[in-house]
Formats: structure tokens, C-alpha cells, sequence
């Protein structure tokens, strides 16, 4: 009964769901400003060295150091981990594609007035929710 | 070495912070959904089996709050969750679906819709814990208790099972017992 909420309510309700949103949002991207910042902050410090050196120094910690190969290839493994994930979940979308229609049609034959969840043919948000 | 260091840890953080922001909102998101669609698909099934009819209100609003759940399942956060709970009940008409369940008459029909919506309620939250970096571990902790339990329980199950097997109840001291206790 949306009718029954006064205007103030309105306000106050949408003011707090706001400011929740965009400390969420603040987090989400204040953390990759933050994380990028010290990164250049690192690269621009090994850099002003010298930029041939520093190549040369970061290849052989990643390649000759225990500890850099061991990081070398846990970041590489998630990276192909996540590259594996994604082209799974693509897959995934074209199955649901492939086999909504035959779902829906055969929904339909039993209940007349089946209704939709409104998301896409390939079951991801609807653009016009977003 | 120790700048290296700390680029290689800041390029794994921003690593971890793409993919949580990323693919593991969809991913969350998609989970949440497919139980969705799961309880979506019992109450169909409830239907279908001739349980309920097809056209009747209880059927309808049921489905139709389920099928919103799934399309607006992306804009649920703990915020709002906690939010929902705190704007009074008189204000929003939350209990829609609350009236029509608890005016059907007790049978299978009720009781399949009743789990389905324990399933979306179920999704709702572990989709909102699993997308919130904070809430994140506790997710993770809730799955892996819950899959422990899962294992356990079985575990001690196929034990108990074999020793109740392997238990000889003919002995005296089991005839004892049995005559003592009738």
C-alpha cells in the first residue's frame, strides 16, 4: 500500500537507501583507486630508478626468486581460472538460450496465462532493470 | 626487492578485487536465480500434478512474487534488507503473499509453496551475503558448515549403520535388556 507512506517517509526512506548505495559504491571503486594509486606509487618509485632495470629486476623476481614464481604462477593460475569461469559461463547462457523456448512452449500448452520473469532470452537482467 | 614486493601483493589485491566486483556478483546473482527458478518450477510442478489449478489466486501470486524476486534479485543488498525490515509493516504490503498462503487449506499444494518460498528466502539471503565484501567470509563459512554437516551427518550415519549391522541381537545381554524393558 504505497499510498499509505507520507512524503517524508518517501524522503527519508530514499535518503538512507541512497547513501547506503553509494557508500557500497564508494567502497567498491575508493578500493581499486586506492589499490591502483600504490601500484603506481611502487612502479613509478622502481621506475625513477631506471626503466630497463627495473624490467630486468621485476623478470628476474618473477622468474628466478622462489617467492615470485610461487606468486607468478598463483596469479597466473587465477587468471586462467577466472578466463575458464567466464567461458563456462557463456556457455551456460547459450544453453539457456538454446532450451528456454522449448520450456516456454511447453509451459504455455498447460498454463494459458504463464507468466515471465522478465529477464533476458538468455537469463541475465533485464537492461531496462538495471 | 621490496617494492617488487608490494606490486606484485597490490597487483594480486586489485586481481581479487576485479573478480569480486566482477564476475562473482553475476555469479552470485545466477545462483540466487537458478534456486529461484527451481522453486518457481515445484510450484508448476504442484499445478501441474493437479494439486492447485492453474488459474486460481494462490497460484498466480505466488508465481508472480517469485518472478519478481528473480528479476529484481541484482538490487537486493544487506542495506536493503535490513532497511525493508526497519520501514514499519503497516506502510508496505509485504504480507501479500504471507495472507494467500496462510488462507490456503492445509495440504500438498501448501506445503509445496510454502518450500518454495523457504528456497527463495534461502537464495535471497545467501545471494546478499555473498556479494557484500564484509559479509563475504561468513558466506563462505555458512557453505562450508553446511556442506561439513552434509558430509558428517552421512559419515556418522554409514558408521552407525554398520555397527547396528554388525550388533548380534540375539545375545543374552540384548535378551536381558529386552526382558527387563518390555
Amino acid at each position: 500500500m504505497a499510498e499509505d507512506f507520507t512524503e517524508a517517509t518517501l524522503v527519508k526512506i530514499r535518503l538512507i537507501d541512497r547513501s547506503f548505495g553509494a557508500i557500497c559504491l564508494a567502497v567498491k571503486y575508493g578500493s581499486f583507486v586506492a589499490v591502483a594509486y600504490f601500484f603506481g606509487q611502487a612502479i613509478e618509485a622502481l621506475a625513477g630508478e631506471k626503466t630497463d632495470a627495473t624490467i630486468s629486476l621485476a623478470v628476474t623476481f618473477l622468474t628466478k626468486t622462489t617467492g615470485g614464481t610461487a606468486a607468478a604462477a598463483g596469479i597466473g593460475t587465477g587468471v586462467l581460472g577466472v578466463v575458464y569461469g567466464l567461458l563456462e559461463r557463456r556457455l551456460r547462457y547459450q544453453k539457456v538460450e538454446h532450451l528456454q523456448g522449448r520450456v516456454k512452449e511447453l509451459e504455455t500448452f498447460l498454463d494459458v496465462n504463464r507468466s515471465s520473469s522478465g529477464l533476458t532470452i538468455q537469463g541475465r537482467t533485464n537492461p531496462d532493470d538495471v | 626487492m621490496d617494492l617488487i614486493h608490494v606490486s606484485v601483493v597490490l597487483a594480486a589485491l586489485g586481481l581479487f578485487l576485479a573478480i569480486f566486483y566482477g564476475p562473482w556478483q553475476t555469479l552470485c546473482i545466477d545462483w540466487a536465480r537458478q534456486r529461484m527458478f527451481e522453486a518457481r518450477d515445484r510450484v508448476f510442478d504442484a499445478a501441474r500434478r493437479g494439486d492447485i489449478p492453474f488459474d486460481s489466486t494462490e497460484y498466480r501470486e505466488c508465481r508472480l512474487t517469485i518472478e519478481r524476486m528473480i528479476r529484481f534479485s541484482h538490487h537486493l543488498s544487506w542495506p536493503r534488507l535490513i532497511l525493508m525490515q526497519l520501514v514499519p509493516r503497516n506502510m508496505i504490503d509485504r504480507a501479500g503473499v504471507r495472507d494467500v498462503l496462510s488462507a490456503m487449506p492445509i495440504g500438498r499444494a501448501k506445503e509445496e509453496m510454502e518450500r518454495a518460498f523457504a528456497t527463495v528466502a534461502y537464495a535471497i539471503v545467501l545471494c546478499v551475503l555473498g556479494r557484500s565484501l564484509f559479509l563475504g567470509p561468513i558466506f563462505v563459512a555458512i557453505r562450508g558448515l553446511h556442506i561439513m554437516h552434509g558430509r558428517l551427518t552421512r559419515f556418522l550415519f554409514s558408521v552407525v549403520d554398520e555397527e547396528s549391522r554388525a550388533i548380534d541381537f540375539n545375545k543374552p545381554a540384548f535378551r536381558r535388556v529386552r526382558y527387563r524393558h518390555p
